[in-house]
């Protein structure tokens, strides 16, 4: 038989029984009062003390048991008769953590009004109700595992703060729903976040209790900076755009400002309509380096005021093409001529003896089995026995599919004039990805394959460029699937590399060393040598790793609209957490009796009016 | 206890007592009982006597002889042949003694504010006995008073006013009530018959109050007793539950819980003490009127007092 109380904190107002003592106290006490005469008052019978206290306790006890039960009904006891474990309930919060949740509305921002009501909550619950924390960022990461330490959740809960990237709130739910199906106990699910019920999966929309909080739309953004630039372009040549989109309902002003490591390039104020998009290019750039954009503007959301990008150096790249064929290598020569920075050998198949120097290897036909001295690109292999094995000519493709997000078919239209080109079908191996594929002669072919071996990429091009006019001005695209493959093999590493927020970058070719780490908000850790070294952006802006002088720096841009619109207007009339009913278990409530002593509340006040009445 | 509207300031009192607005009205009351036995003449009609010279014709009456022939009406006599002989309205002092009792009792409750209501009025009556002409002294009976009773000079005149006023000033409540005594000490200076006003709280033994009032009418005093009795003195209804009575003359004290049977029995205590001496004076001839501070001088002197028969 256990006792619990829905309000436990009502008996704070115990206090008012010590009020009440007091002021029988001051009742009792006996005060002076001189009268003229005594003459008159001989009719009134002189008090023995004693039969005043007798009298005065009894109405007081009377009053304090009123009072206690009034007290008690306000906690709302029960009774049960069960297992202590199956009446205590257990609370999953679920607190969303992405970066709209960073918005200020007020005095603070929506994650702190979040983080103060959920606090809030969890004082309230009973002691022995178990609680759960589960943060909503990209993965669900559970803070809390089930327990009644309700401390150690407190604490855990003022640890947490809200990251630059959108939260995963379906997964996260998913494991608060798993939490709920352990059955031990009545377990109700609490989701803190600025996302409409609307938007939110229907799966969800009746399992959990929703704290809304959010309204402001007042946000502009650096929706993309992006730098146009070749891998064999000179800085010089390149240029650069930002796209700034205003997200609020309203006209909003403000100042951009272009800066090139530490030199401003330009620094201009703009006014954007509502709801719209305003593109800032940049023509001239003076040279390399980290392309810095900032809004400096008073908005609700600061993580999308800040965008990176970087112009690359130049720098020459050596192929080493390996042919026999007169039209390739003429057709290579001619496009040698035309890309700066790409400097072009061309040997025979018999006279190569490795790489010799060269960035990238380009075997025509021929399969040189892994592993190389140098990355290579396979061009139409033709031995079945390669690390490309080839299977059989493949006339005619027409490509189906292809990964568009892959820098190496990055820019492409992907619907590739293929009608003078001959294929070769090959047999991908699993190392490597296929990242555009065709049909052909009924059968699915890979065009294009890519992969890592050992510590250097690999990639193979199905498609025969042996042929009259395979680039030219009819097939610019297979020039630049040429030069994104020739890219990708020797990528440019400059030692710095730019990400979206919620990316996990591995940084490779670090020394075995310790290394250390710097996050934007300059916390600094280090990873013992050996780990792998690994950024975890989960803030916009740069994070930097170092091990022995060598150091890579990651960009993280806060580049995702649907977090940057942080308007919530349609969420809901409620801007502030509301608290719904607690979904309490209903055989813990079933032994309540707070109605009872409320009942017995009331039957006792016309008894202590009476007694009262009758005592004076 | 509820705050009076008089203040308990005995200074401040006379001031109010003072004030040119209030003596204007008092220009327009004069006592309705007077009584004067004094020869000496004065400005007040006396109609039970007579007097042979005067400035008011009363009557005329068969000449006897021994009649003052200068009384003799001979006009009445060419037209009537009777002989006639003019008797005049006697105009004489009406001596009025203000009577004050000055016992501990009247000055508690200090809310009622009792004495200095009850002096305030005492200076009152003197002005308007004084504009009348008539003699006017105060007696002081109990309080600091050695023998019963203390004197104020003897004031024939309204511009002598301001010495009764400095004779009250210094008073304050105190001492047991010595109504009897300080009365026979009073009546043993020689004082002749008049008006004689007592105005006290009457808080001591019936017998005792009876005894002081008779002794005045044996004097040939018209006596006119005024019992001051506040709100606080009235109602226990303010009183705290559980109190400890201070008897303020005899310091005895009495605890008492005061229920509201108890404040029933008290309030009908007060009503008894007042009809019984309101029962007692109406057999005697006395006038009494019970007067509450409270409600004001002004209220007092226009309505209170002239209802009860005693200024007009």
């Amino acid at each position: 038989m256990m006792l619990h109380f829905l309000h436990p904190y009502a008996w704070l107002l115990a206090g008012l029984l010590g009020v009440l003592i007091a002021l029988y106290l001051w009742e009792r006490a006996k005060r002076d009062v001189e009268v003229p005469s005594l003459l008159l008052w001989d009719s009134v019978p002189v008090t023995t003390a004693r039969a005043a206290r007798l009298r005065f306790e009894w109405l007081l006890a009377l009053q304090s048991l009123l009072l206690l039960a009034l007290i008690a009904a306000l906690a709302d006891p029960s009774l049960d008769a069960n297992d202590a474990a199956k009446t205590a309930a257990r609370t999953v919060f679920v607190l969303d953590c992405s970066a709209s949740m960073q918005a200020r509305e007020g005095r603070e921002t929506r994650f702190d009004t979040a983080r103060r009501t959920l606090r809030e909550r969890l004082a309230a619950l009973p002691a022995d109700d178990e609680v759960m924390l589960i943060a909503a960022t990209q993965q669900p990461n559970v803070v809390v595992a089930p327990t009644t330490d309700h401390a150690a959740a407190l604490r855990e809960l003022a640890a947490l703060q809200a990251t630059d990237t959108r939260a995963n709130l379906d997964a996260a739910l998913a494991v608060a729903r798993r939490a709920a199906a352990r059955g031990d106990r009545a377990t109700s699910v609490e989701l803190y976040t600025d996302m409409p019920r609307e938007r939110l999966s229907p799966d969800w929309r009746d399992e959990v209790s929703l704290f809304p909080v959010g309204e402001t739309d007042d946000n502009l953004a650096i929706e993309g900076v992006q730098v146009f630039q070749g891998r064999f372009e000179d800085p010089h040549d390149a240029h650069a755009y930002v796209a700034v989109r205003n997200f609020a309902r309203r006209e909003a002003h403000g100042i951009l400002t272009l800066t090139l490591d530490d030199t401003i390039l330009s620094r201009q104020g703009f006014s954007l309509a509502p709801r719209s998009v305003g593109g800032f290019p940049l023509r001239s750039i003076p040279g390399p380096g980290v392309l810095r954009a900032s809004l400096e503007i008073d908005d609700a959301l600061a993580a999308d005021n800040l965008a990176y990008a970087v112009v690359h150096p130049a720098r020459a790249l050596r192929l080493l093409a390996v042919t026999d064929s007169p039209r390739l290598r003429a057709t290579l020569a001619r496009v040698a001529r035309a890309t700066p920075n790409l400097r072009l050998e061309l040997v025979d198949p018999q006279a190569y003896h490795g790489a010799n120097g060269a960035d990238v290897v380009l075997f025509h036909h021929i399969a040189p089995a892994l592993p190389l001295d140098a990355p290579a690109l396979y061009l139409a292999p033709t031995a079945a026995d390669g690390p490309f094995p080839s299977l059989a000519a493949a006339a005619n493709p027409t490509v189906i599919d292809g990964d568009d997000s892959h820098p190496i078919l990055r820019g492409l239209q992907l619907d590739l004039p293929l009608a003078q080109v001959s294929a070769r079908q090959i047999d991908a191996p699993a190392w490597a990805s296929p990242l555009l594929t065709a049909r052909a002669a009924g059968r699915e072919v890979p065009l294009v394959l890519a992969g890592e071996r050992g510590d250097r990429r690999y990639a193979a091009l199905a498609l025969d460029l042996d042929t009259d006019n395979a680039i030219g001005a009819e097939h610019v695209d297979l020039l630049l699937l040429l030069l994104n493959l020739i890219d990708w093999l020797a990528p440019a590493d400059d030692g710095i590399r730019v990400v979206p927020t919620g990316s996990v970058e591995a940084i490779d070719h670090l020394p075995d060393l310790p290394r250390t780490f710097v996050d934007p908000k300059g916390a600094t850790w280090s990873e013992p040598a050996g780990a792998a070294a690994v950024v975890d952006a989960r803030f916009a802006g740069e994070y930097r790793v170092s091990a022995d002088g060598t150091q890579v720096r990651v960009l993280a841009n806060m580049a995702d609209a649907e977090e940057s619109d942080i308007g919530r207007a349609e969420a809901s009339a409620v801007l502030v957490p509301v608290s719904p009913a607690r979904p309490a278990p209903a055989e813990a409530r079933a032994g309540g009796f707070g109605w009872w002593l409320a009942a017995l509340a009331a039957a006792l006040l016309p008894i202590e009016w009476l007694a009262a009445r009758r005592s004076a | 206890m509820p705050p009076s509207a008089f203040t308990a300031d005995l200074p401040s009192a006379l001031r109010l007592a003072s004030e040119p607005r209030l003596l204007r009205t008092l220009d327009r009351l004069r006592f309705a009982r007077q009584l004067s036995v004094s020869l000496r003449p004065g400005s007040t009609p006396v109609a039970r006597a007579a007097q042979a010279g005067g400035l008011e014709l009363a009557a005329h009456k068969p000449y006897t002889p021994g009649d003052d022939l200068r009384y003799v009406d001979w006009n009445a006599l060419a037209r009537l042949d009777e002989r006639l002989v003019k008797t005049f309205r006697a105009e004489r002092e009406a001596p009025l003694h203000l009577l004050l009792d000055a016992s501990a009792s009247m000055g508690a409750p200090s809310t009622d504010a009792k004495f200095a209501f009850a002096a305030a009025l005492a200076l009152c009556f003197a002005y308007v006995a004084l504009r009348h002409g008539n003699p006017v002294r105060a007696c002081v009976l109990g309080g600091a008073a050695e023998r019963g009773s203390q004197l104020s000079p003897l004031l024939r005149h309204s511009q002598r006013l301001p010495e009764l006023h400095a004779f009250l000033t210094p008073l304050a409540a105190g001492g047991p009530t010595r109504l009897a005594e300080g009365i026979d000490a009073y009546l043993r200076s020689m004082q002749l018959p008049g008006l004689a006003i007592v105005l006290s709280d009457f808080l001591v033994e019936p017998r005792r109050s009876e005894e002081a009032l008779d002794q005045l009418r044996g004097r040939g005093h018209d006596v006119v007793a005024l019992r001051i009795i506040g709100a606080g003195e009235r109602d226990a209804a303010a009183l705290p539950r559980r109190v400890r009575l201070h008897d303020a003359e005899s310091g005895l004290e009495r605890d008492v819980e005061l229920t509201a049977a108890h404040r029933q029995r008290y309030a009908a205590a007060v009503d008894a003490h007042l009809a019984h001496l309101q029962t007692w004076c109406a057999a005697r001839g006395i006038a009494f009127a019970p007067i509450d501070p409270g409600a004001g001088l002004a209220d007092c002197l226009i309505h209170a007092l002239p209802r009860a028969g005693i200024l007009q």
